[in-house]
This record gives structure tokens, C-alpha cells and sequence, in this order.
């Protein structure tokens, strides 16, 4: 599944695969694996060699004894381990935006392509560089809705993704 | 001694400039855009002046904007910091004509300076050591094959017009040559307004070794010693360090007087930073930089001279404040460019608002930054937030500190490279100081890093135990759901570029 977080007024997109106690745990693209245990208060999640303690309380989580503000929205379930049983595939539409205005150089790839989380969907020029925009899920190509050439407003989608 | 100084810039180099020239009982004027209304350099001004839209072009790139700024304002002087209209020699030349005193040197010296070609050809006439390349502009692919050939590959295109690491293409084999030229020339218009390339070799593994120089009014040449620049990403410098561990004190005596003599020789004032790329054993010249450079910081802490109040003081008409006698490096200081860059995703520029920060302190620790909690980042400038400046009695110790100092630097709200450089910093190449400009890629450094440091981890840990066991519809009840508005950065300049009114909240008219 998919949601957002905000960690001390911080936002992170996070993806789980997994019903636990292993868990992949995406933080804006990077993985983490995680297992997860009970405890009498709260749970231990191992991430490598390492042990965090993990305590709820309402919208304040303990996290190794430090306490922070945090908040979730935008749940969305995405593909067979979410829980979903049976009944067809959820399929998921990412949309993917430019971090500021610019001009779309390069588009590598068409519709229809498969494409790899972290694989270059477009070169926008911007702020002096030459941006490589990586693809945040593995799936398909399903639309673009920019042409290579043109100069693009921040809030245009460049593409959309098909997640399975 | 000027009395009135506009600061033509914005973020970390605003708020430095500022702060010598209030040391110097000189009032500051510093010029803000629409996106900056909110800006922390504004705060370090005596008085401010809003100068155009956010692009760059409608405000600090705006010549006529700033000089009605500086007449609005009286002001007698301007400085314009790095990259912006720095080494712009219209821009210097209007200034002179508006009988504002600029900060740096004429505009005779800058626009040599800034003609790469012509640069090239007067040292090499100083009798300057130049890197192997053709000292014109190369004018079609094929004049580019026949010249690579008698080079011998790798080549590279370089804008003529160009600077600062921009719109460089290395070409290593003559069938890559028009993909190289045609992209080298595209981002020289896109970045200088001039597509003009011309051709050097391509030196593998070589170090950047750079010179400041400052040449008093009287003709006097001094240098303050060398900086390395060799950690760099796509040509961008990421780490400076001085003094540069490759040289022995006979090569630095002998590339600091290079680089005065040079600068010398094309008639040059004021502070000015001489790039050699030094490779084989010896230098070979590569650029001048008729500015400020970025990375100025490392030398003043090894030095303990104060640059900015060089460059007032020069350009006031009086005399540096020291003898090349009185200049000694004591020690070994590093920087670190803090940028709101993502390199988990390919270094993607990451806009946004400050809801976190952290400076680091300690003994020899210097922090310049443009920002603060709640500063917005906006979309349409440099990403550089700060620079972290590290100093102490050896390059082993000052490793060790900037180590620290990175992992204490905390930044909440944007992407930034700091876990990039706690990566390097762990490099063992770079710990014993064998560096090399091509050394981030070739180590494979980004690839290797999983995670964005120990927050990161903790907030993966958060998530794990919120969704352990949990479907969505329990998540969602698990903890109390917040609409979250959409992040007010996210409104920044998301608007149509050409014509509507932007939409950047929380600015107030003053």
C-alpha cells in the first residue's frame, strides 16, 4: 500500500509491500527492509543490523525513546499483497511532476514502454542543469503529457506511470 | 570608501557580502525578487528593494532593474557576488557609467576573462602553460573531427561564452561527435546566449587546482595560496579544499606566481581566481574566473584574511590591508556545497519550504547559508542552501570534523545532499586524498548509497510499525488522518511561464 507521512512537519511518500512481519518499506524511493515484532509497549522493527523502538501514542510515535509529530493520509492500496484477495488486480496510476518549471530536451522512451523504478523518463532543463527525471515505480509508460522541445510549466504532468 | 553598497544577489553570498561590508560601517541595499519576498538575506540588509518577477531574467538578471534599484537607493557601489551578472562585462560597464563603483575588475579585464578562447591565447602569450586545444571556435562537426584527430581523443567542447562548468561534452570517439556538439551548443545558448564552442583534450583523472589572486590598484599582483576542486559532479564542484595535497612547495610557488603573472599581464584588478588542471606532475591553464569564487571561505579560514573587505577596499581605491609577505596558510580547511538536491534521484532539484534546520557548530566550523526554518527554496535559482567550512591543523583532522559537522547539519523540508557527503566522506580514496574530477562516478558513490542517513531509517521505522498487520482501511484508522494541505511551495511559480501572475503565498507588500 501507499501513504503519505508527515514527520514533524515533514512529508514523505512511503510504499509497504508486505503484510509483515517483513516488510519492503519505500521512503520517497529509498528501501528499507524492516521486520517487525511486538512488544509489551509498542514494536521493535529490525532494519538491518540495527533496532528501533517504536511507540504510538495517538499522533506523537516514540521512535528509540525520541518523540515525534506525526500524521498520515492519502492511503491508497496497491497490488495483490495489499490485502486485497481474490477479486482482480488493483492497479495503481502514479502521476510524475517536474520539481520546477523547464524545458522537456529528452523523452527516452514512448507509450507503452516497461519501465524499471530509477529508469530516466525525461531530460528537463532547469536551473543551469540538465535534470534526468527517474521513474518512481516499475510498471508501465501509460501516458505523456509532454513533447521533447517544449518548455513546461511546474504543475504539468510529465508522465504517468502504470503500477501493478 | 564607498558608503552605499547594493548587493546584487540573493541567499548565502548576500548575506556574507553584507556582512563585511556592515563590519566596514558601510550601508547595505540588497535587491530581492517576487519568489524572495520571505528571503533570509533580506533580514541581513539595512534596507531592500524588490527588482522584478522570479526568473532570474525579470530580476537578478535584470541590468536595468538593479541599476534603477541602485539610483532608487543611492547607492555608490555595487558588488554582485557569484554566477548572476558577476562577470556580465555590460553590466560592469553600466554600472561604470551610472557612476556606481563596481566590485571587481573593469569590464576590459572581465569580457577577456569571459571569452574563454581569447583568455587561452593571452596566457599562453603571458607564457602560461595551456592545456592542449584549438583557439578557435569550432564551426560544424566536421572542422570538430578534423580537429579532435590531431588532438587525439578523449576531447572536449567548451562554450567559449561558458563558465563555471556548464556545457562541457566530453567526446571519445569521432562517432559521438555530433551528439556531443549539438547538445554542447543547445545548453551554451540555453545557459549563455552564445552556442560558440571550441575543442580541448580531454585529460583523464586530472585534479582542478585553482589560484586566488588579487591585484591592488597600483598594478600589484598578490596570491593567497591554491584551492582543489577536484570533487565534482558533472562539472559542478561539490568539495573544495586547500591547500591541494598533490603539491610539493616548490609546484605551488610556482603556480601561485603563474597565475599572478597571468592575470597581470591581461591588465586585471581585484580579486580573481586563475583554474588549472594539474595532471602528469605539472598545470596547464584552464580558466580564469573574474568573480568571487564560491568556495572563497577555505582561504580565508587558512589565511585568515577577510576577501569581501580585499575587494572593497581595492575597489574604493585604496591598497589591500596585506603584503604577499603578510599571507600565510596556517592549517587545512575544506568546504562542502549543500545543495537541495535529491541523490537518491539522480541529484532532481528538490524546491520546497524549511521546516527543520540545524546548523552545525564547533571549534573551527564556519556555516554560510541562505536559509532558515520556514525559508521557501524556490524552483528558479541555484540549489546551493550553505556552505559548511571546516578548518583545522591537518587534512586527516579536518576529515574527520567535516565527517561530524555533516551528520550534526540538519535539514527538514527538502532533499538535500548532505547524505551524498557523509557517503564521500567515508570514501577511503577520499580520506587519503587521492582525488580526481571524474572520482564521483567512477567510485560509483550515489549508486551505493541505499538510504538518505539515520532519520530516514527511523521514518521507515515508523511506517513499519503503522503498517505491520495492517491493511489500509486499519492504517487509515490507526492514526488520526490529516487533509494535508498541499505544501505552499507547492504553489511557487506553478503557474504558466509566459503571463499569469504567480502564485507564491505569504508575500506581504512592505
Amino acid at each position: 500500500m501507499r501513504f503519505r507521512i508527515t514527520v514533524d512537519g515533514e512529508v514523505h511518500d512511503i510504499e509497504v509491500e508486505g503484510l509483515g512481519p517483513r516488510l519492503v518499506i519505500r521512503v520517497d524511493g529509498a528501501e528499507y527492509r524492516a521486520r517487525v515484532g511486538k512488544e509489551s509497549a509498542g514494536s521493535v522493527v529490525r532494519i538491518g543490523p540495527r533496532r528501533h523502538h517504536v511507540v504510538i501514542r495517538g499522533s506523537q510515535v516514540l521512535v528509540d525513546g525520541t518523540a515525534h509529530r506525526v500524521e498520515t493520509d492519502s492511503v491508497e492500496s496497491t497490488g495483490p499483497a495489499s490485502g486485497v484477495s481474490g477479486a482482480g488486480r488493483v492497479v495503481a496510476l502514479v502521476e510524475v511532476r517536474p520539481p520546477m518549471p523547464g524545458r522537456i530536451v529528452k523523452l527516452p522512451l514512448g507509450v507503452g514502454a516497461t519501465v524499471k523504478r530509477g529508469q530516466i523518463l525525461a531530460v528537463l532543463e532547469a536551473m543551469k542543469m540538465q535534470n534526468e527525471i527517474p521513474s518512481p515505480a516499475d510498471g508501465t509508460l501509460r501516458t505523456l503529457g509532454v513533447k521533447e522541445g517544449e518548455s513546461i510549466p511546474g504543475d504539468r504532468i510529465i508522465a504517468v506511470i502504470e503500477t501493478r | 570608501m564607498i558608503r552605499r553598497l547594493l548587493i546584487a544577489n540573493r541567499g548565502e553570498i548576500a548575506i556574507r557580502i553584507a556582512r563585511t561590508a556592515r563590519e566596514m560601517g558601510i550601508t547595505c541595499i540588497g535587491v530581492y525578487s517576487e519568489a524572495d519576498r520571505d528571503a533570509l538575506h533580506r533580514k541581513a540588509m539595512d534596507e531592500t528593494v524588490e527588482i522584478g518577477g522570479p526568473l532570474p531574467a525579470d530580476s537578478y538578471l535584470n541590468a536595468r532593474n538593479l541599476l534603477k534599484a541602485a539610483k532608487g537607493t543611492r547607492a555608490d557601489a555595487v558588488h554582485p557576488g557569484y554566477g548572476f551578472l558577476s562577470e556580465s562585462a555590460g553590466f560592469a560597464e553600466a554600472c561604470k557609467e551610472a557612476g556606481l563603483v563596481f566590485i571587481g575588475p573593469d569590464p576590459k579585464a572581465m569580457s577577456l576573462s569571459g571569452d574563454k578562447i581569447a583568455s587561452r591565447k593571452a596566457m599562453r602569450a603571458a607564457g602560461v602553460p595551456v592545456t592542449p586545444g584549438m583557439d578557435r571556435v569550432v564551426r560544424s562537426v566536421d572542422e570538430a573531427g578534423e580537429i579532435a584527430a590531431r588532438l587525439g581523443y578523449p576531447v572536449m567542447f567548451k562554450a567559449t561564452a561558458g563558465g563555471g562548468g556548464i556545457g562541457m561534452s566530453r567526446v571519445d570517439r569521432s562517432s559521438d561527435l555530433r551528439a556531443a556538439f549539438e547538445s554542447a551548443q543547445s545548453v551554451a545558448r540555453a545557459n549563455f546566449g552564445n552556442p560558440d564552442l571550441f575543442l580541448e583534450k580531454y585529460i583523464e583523472r586530472a585534479r582542478h587546482v585553482e589560484v586566488q589572486v588579487l591585484v591592488g590598484r597600483r598594478g600589484r599582483g598578490l596570491h593567497f595560496g591554491e584551492r582543489e576542486c577536484s570533487v565534482q559532479r558533472r562539472h559542478q564542484k561539490l568539495v573544495e579544499e586547500t591547500p591541494a595535497a598533490c603539491l610539493t612547495p616548490a609546484q605551488r610557488r610556482r603556480l601561485c606566481e603563474t597565475a599572478v603573472k597571468g592575470f597581470l599581464r591581461i591588465g586585471y584588478r581585484n580579486a580573481g581566481t586563475a583554474e588549472f588542471l594539474f595532471h602528469g606532475g605539472r598545470f596547464t591553464f584552464n580558466e580564469i574566473n573574474a568573480r568571487l569564487q564560491v568556495e572563497h571561505p577555505i582561504t580565508e579560514m587558512v589565511t585568515l584574511v577577510d576577501l569581501v573587505r580585499q575587494q572593497i577596499l581595492v575597489a574604493s581605491g585604496l591598497d589591500p590591508e596585506v603584503s604577499q609577505d603578510e599571507i600565510h596558510g596556517h592549517g587545512h580547511a575544506m568546504e562542502c556545497r549543500i545543495n537541495a538536491e535529491d541523490p537518491l534521484r539522480n541529484f532532481l532539484p528538490s524546491p520546497g519550504r524549511i521546516v527543520g534546520y540545524r546548523e552545525p557548530a564547533g571549534h573551527g566550523v564556519r556555516v554560510d547559508s541562505g536559509i532558515a526554518v520556514g525559508s521557501v527554496v524556490p524552483p528558479f535559482y541555484d540549489p546551493l542552501l550553505a556552505k559548511v567550512i571546516v578548518r583545522g591543523r591537518t587534512r586527516p583532522e579536518v576529515v574527520d570534523r567535516m565527517a561530524r559537522t555533516v551528520a550534526d547539519f540538519e535539514v527538514l523540508g527538502v532533499k538535500t545532499n548532505l547524505p551524498f557527503h557523509e557517503a564521500l566522506f567515508r570514501e577511503r580514496a577520499f580520506q587519503r586524498g587521492d582525488l580526481w574530477t571524474t572520482m564521483i562516478s567512477d567510485l560509483r558513490i550515489v549508486e551505493r548509497m541505499h538510504g538518505r542517513g539515520p532519520r530516514e531509517e527511523r521514518i521507515a521505522a515508523i511506517a513499519a510499525a503503522l503498517a505491520a498487520g495492517r491493511g489500509p482501511e486499519a492504517l487509515a484508522r490507526a492514526l488520526p488522518l490529516q487533509r494535508l494541505p498541499p505544501p505552499a511551495w507547492a504553489l511557487a511559480g506553478r503557474k504558466d511561464l509566459h503571463g499569469g501572475a504567480d502564485a507564491i503565498p505569504h508575500h506581504r507588500r512592505r
